[in-house]
């Protein structure tokens, strides 16, 4: 079957890109500003200002490359991570050394992963209505409210969103909790901060589709053949416009995992991101490693079930 | 070479065409206002900021918006207004910087690819499909942590991220340009493959090109305040929308003038050069009308 | 014959960033049950705009300004929605010029046939089906009981025509526009399609509407002529008359320059100049400047669209007595 080998064949691109992926990372980490003293230090230390003896230091950092697997060539370094990393090992990290990574990633993953679910569902379970009544409202007030606050919802970063919401929701209106995600409450502003880029997006392209669409040579045979407004509107135009939308999903998804990165940081989500932004300032090269792996992997993952869904609506696509 | 001098009068009144429709778009030339404005303001901040950047009034701290200090001060009494106006400058010296570096390698690797094809041709038609569909975000924190942190270093990476876009753009374009009609025609009354680039190729592609650097602009500063959100921005005191929104979420129930005007004046940044964008958009490209 | 549809005075006018556009202004005629009426005309001569005015399928900016289109006693253009709809497609159906785009590339062919029928609340889905499948064998497809839940893109151009033919008659219409159904094509489908059209016209007596820019076609396929430029009729015509007696100078140059294989050399003769601008058109007679009989009076003053002879009619000043006098 088509759809089986276009399958096969997306895996094995995203398992190569995932490759050049973290290969590149890892060898950018390389050549980073070593600090692995520093944490050696302050590993075998324990936060106490250490006076050690040189002697002492070769030791402590021999031992610390041995831990983490540094003292062989870099090549090798790659390929042992790598081998791990497909079959989801990927060692203990500098920061936390008691906790390996994987245990971290299995603990946040599904707070990042309901997080982007919810954002995703509000974004397109309201941007696609909007798009559509902005369409049919076409040029009057509702059209150009809507697509207003589309434009605003799409360039506005989702922290900036996040920032203004906590603004007016906590600081002024004393509504919601500022951080945290425990209770539904809590939730609100993180999956709206990072579902409305996205929503706004789709709503914006939702009209101009149903808008292209509408001008078509079949509709007007539509309304020639003697259908109702509804009829038409449901059965010709909204199946064909929704179509395209599924394209644009795939990038809002990489868009909608980014603002993760940033909303778990500022309302102190338990997920993945917030792990990613850690490893980064913490310099904790294998996290930040695995974080981008997982994370990356994610993305495509998501990307290769939407284009199995467009594959699905299109009828034209399973006969290439 | 009478074809060049139709070409040449054909190009003036393309131009000025464009300028006309541009005006016609009252969000757009409002945007562009702004943005001169900042332009100069930034050229000028060392001249015009009331205070320097770091230096701290301990005496003052978290007041709120006065006569003395025009937009508040922070934590260490810092006048929030010249803040303001220094991340206004290195936002914009990052955006347009990062730009450049777009241009340069986006071009230089799209012509190759749009005139050689071949090999090149499908090797940057799947980095681009890859990076299309990546968070790039995460790859500018990690070249952040590689190359450390600085003006300079955050505005190569972001062109470092960004330039596929511009390559696949500029490939088409090359592409196309390439068997154009117009463009066999010169080439059929014998003039040079290097004269055919510069009065034929070239001036086709700088509308576009135009646009998708109008939209990079605002894609850079956003990086860049997130980079210094998470705190892989440019280093304190040195401060930056990002920077200081990420100070100010810590005081944001008792002094949220900390936070509102970098808001603010970044999201009025961003929303000018996106107007302004659309204008471009709309004014180079008379087809897009819905 | 009992008359089906009277037009009078249609004057249907486009809103355009440089002005009105004035595309039908003021044209009348009368169709009758049975009756096959050529619409010839140039591009922008209105023929499009003036049946689509008629279903009120026109484009957004676009108005009907006057006129009434009587449908068996009721006036279309005055009708509200929901009676216009009931009449689109069952007792007026259109065939449009592109097949390719006219017919929605992700819904199967037999559900779109079958939409016009249900649409109309005719007979049963069950009886829908089978009537769906026994138009594309009526319409000459081949293989048509599995064809017919194929997509529009595995079909040919003249194929997908078909189906558009096969969509216009499923409610057995009493007229049946076609606009221009065989430009499109390649010149071989082209017969075919046109025979299968008169093959259509004989069986179910339908009154044909039939819009094209090729004069010889609609002097082969049409019982009534009428041709229109710049927005207006020139001349109105049974066939044999018009092919007797071109009267207007535009139906005369359109006769001219076309080929005719027993002709002698150098006889071919087109109409020089370009169609006129529908924003601000010719002062008096709107086909003057290229008419190569001109007179002042043809420049100042508009010529009467009037009945020279028995059911012909014309509007040309140099016509008189029936006879075109240059």
């Amino acid at each position: 079957m088509g759809l089986i080998k276009y399958i096969i064949r997306r895996l094995f691109t995203i398992f190569l890109s995932i490759v050049i992926v973290i290969i590149i990372t890892y060898i950018l980490m390389w050549f980073a500003p070593g600090e692995f003293f520093n944490i050696a230090q302050f590993q075998a230390s324990a936060g106490k200002v250490s006076t050690l003896t040189p002697e002492q230091l070769q030791v402590l950092i021999k031992g610390f490359e041995e831990k983490y697997g540094l003292n062989v060539p870099l090549w090798k370094q790659v390929w042992n991570y790598l081998k791990d990393a497909f079959r989801f090992k990927f060692g203990p990290s500098f920061s936390n050394p008691n906790e390996p990574i994987e245990v971290q990633i299995a603990r946040r993953f599904p707070v990042t992963f309901t997080l982007a679910i919810l954002s995703m569902t509000l974004a397109v379970l309201l941007g696609i209505p909007l798009g559509i009544i902005a369409a049919l409202k076409r040029n009057t007030w509702v059209d150009y409210v809507t697509m207003f606050f589309s434009m605003i919802g799409s360039i506005i970063p989702a922290y900036l969103i996040g920032v203004i919401m906590v603004l007016i929701l906590s600081v002024w209106l004393r509504w919601l909790p500022t951080s945290g995600w425990e209770s539904p409450k809590q939730m609100i502003m993180p999956v709206i901060a990072v579902g409305l880029g996205p929503l706004a997006v789709i709503a914006r392209f939702m009209r101009s589709s149903l808008l292209d669409i509408l001008n078509q040579d079949y509709i007007r045979t539509a309304y020639a053949k003697g259908g109702t407004d509804r009829a038409i509107i449901m059965r010709h135009a909204l199946r064909n416009s929704l179509i395209p939308i599924v394209t644009i999903i795939g990038p809002q998804l990489a868009f909608l995992f980014t603002g993760t990165v940033f909303i778990e940081n500022l309302f102190r989500v338990p997920g993945l991101g917030q792990l990613f932004v850690n490893a980064a300032s913490q310099r904790d090269y294998p996290l930040l490693v695995t974080s981008t792996f997982i994370l990356s992997l994610s993305v495509m993952l998501m990307n290769l079930l939407v284009d199995i869904v467009y594959a699905f609506l299109d009828p034209r696509i399973k006969y290439e | 070479m009478e074809v060049a001098i139709s070409q040449k009068v054909k190009r003036v009144s393309y131009w000025s065409a464009a300028w006309r429709r541009f005006n016609r778009n009252k969000m757009a030339v409002a945007g562009l206002i702004y943005i001169t404005i900042i332009i100069i303001v930034s050229i000028f901040t060392p001249w015009i900021a009331p205070y320097p950047y770091d230096e701290p009034h301990y005496a003052h701290t978290f007041e709120k918006p006065s006569a003395k200090f025009w937009w508040g001060t922070d934590d260490l009494g810092r006048d929030m207004f010249s803040r303001n106006l220094y991340a206004m400058r290195n936002a914009l010296l990052v955006g347009f910087g990062s730009q450049i570096v777009v241009l340069i390698i986006g071009v230089i690797i799209g012509s190759i690819a749009g005139f050689r094809g071949g090999f090149i041709d499908t090797l940057l038609m799947r980095i681009t499909d890859i990076m299309y569909a990546f968070p790039t975000f995460l790859f500018n924190v990690i070249l952040v942590t590689v190359m450390g942190r600085g003006l300079f270093t955050i505005l190569v990476a972001v062109g470092l991220t960004g330039w596929a876009g511009m390559a696949r753009l500029v490939r088409g374009m090359v592409m196309y340009l390439k068997h154009a009609d117009f463009v066999e025609a010169a080439r059929a009354l014998g003039a040079k493959e290097s004269y055919i680039i510069r009065k034929y190729i070239l001036p086709n592609m700088l509308g576009p090109i135009i646009v998708s650097l109008a939209f990079g602009i605002p894609n850079g500063i956003w990086i860049e305040a997130g980079l210094a959100l998470i705190g892989m921005g440019v280093r304190p005191p040195m401060p930056s929308w990002g920077n200081m929104i990420g100070a100010g979420i810590g005081y944001i129930m008792g002094f949220p003038h900390m936070v509102i005007f970098p808001v603010l004046t970044f999201a009025l940044t961003l929303l000018a050069f996106t107007y302004v964008g659309d204008g471009l958009r709309d004014a180079l490209n008379p087809r897009s009308e819905v | 014959m009992a008359e089906l549809l009277r037009v009078n005075n249609l004057k249907t006018y486009f809103d355009r960033y440089d002005g009105v556009v004035k595309a039908v202004d003021g044209i009348s005629y009368k169709l009758d049950y049975g009756e096959t009426l050529a619409i010839v005309g140039e591009s922008g001569s209105g023929k499009t705009v003036s049946v689509l005015s008629l279903l009120r399928l026109i484009k957004r900016n676009g108005r009907i300004v006057e006129g009434e289109a009587i449908f068996e006693g009721k006036d279309l253009l005055k009708l509200d929605k929901e009676e216009l709809r009931q009449i689109r497609g069952k007792d007026i159906s259109m065939i449009f010029q592109d097949p390719m785009t006219s017919l929605n590339p992700i819904m199967k062919v037999g559900i779109q046939i079958m939409e016009t029928i249900l649409w109309h609340r005719i007979m049963s889905e069950k009886e829908t089906k089978e009537r769906a499948i026994e138009l594309l064998r009526v319409v000459g497809i081949p293989e048509y009981k599995t064809r017919v839940w194929d997509y529009p893109f595995q079909f040919s151009g003249g194929m997908r025509q078909r189906v558009m033919i096969a969509i216009a008659l499923a409610c057995n219409p009493k007229l049946v526009i076609a606009d221009e159904p065989t430009t499109a094509l390649d010149v071989t489908i082209r017969a075919q399609i046109l025979n299968l059209l008169s093959d259509m016209k004989e069986d179910f007596k339908t009154s044909v509407i039939f819009i094209t820019h090729d004069v010889t076609l609609a002097m082969n396929f049409a019982d009534t002529i009428m041709v229109m430029y710049a927005g207006k009729i020139a001349e109105y015509a049974p066939t044999e008359k018009f092919i007797r007696n071109p009267l207007h100078p535009y139906s005369q140059g359109l006769i001219s320059s076309t080929l005719d294989i027993n002709a002698k050399e150098g006889t071919l003769r087109p109409i020089p100049g370009n169609p006129p601008s529908l924003v601000n058109p010719p002062s008096g007679c709107r086909f003057h400047p290229r008419c190569v009989y001109a007179e002042e009076i043809c420049k100042e003053i508009e010529p009467e669209y009037k009945e020279v002879e028995d059911r012909h009619y014309v509007a040309c000043h140099l016509v008189k007595g029936g006879k075109f006098n240059a």
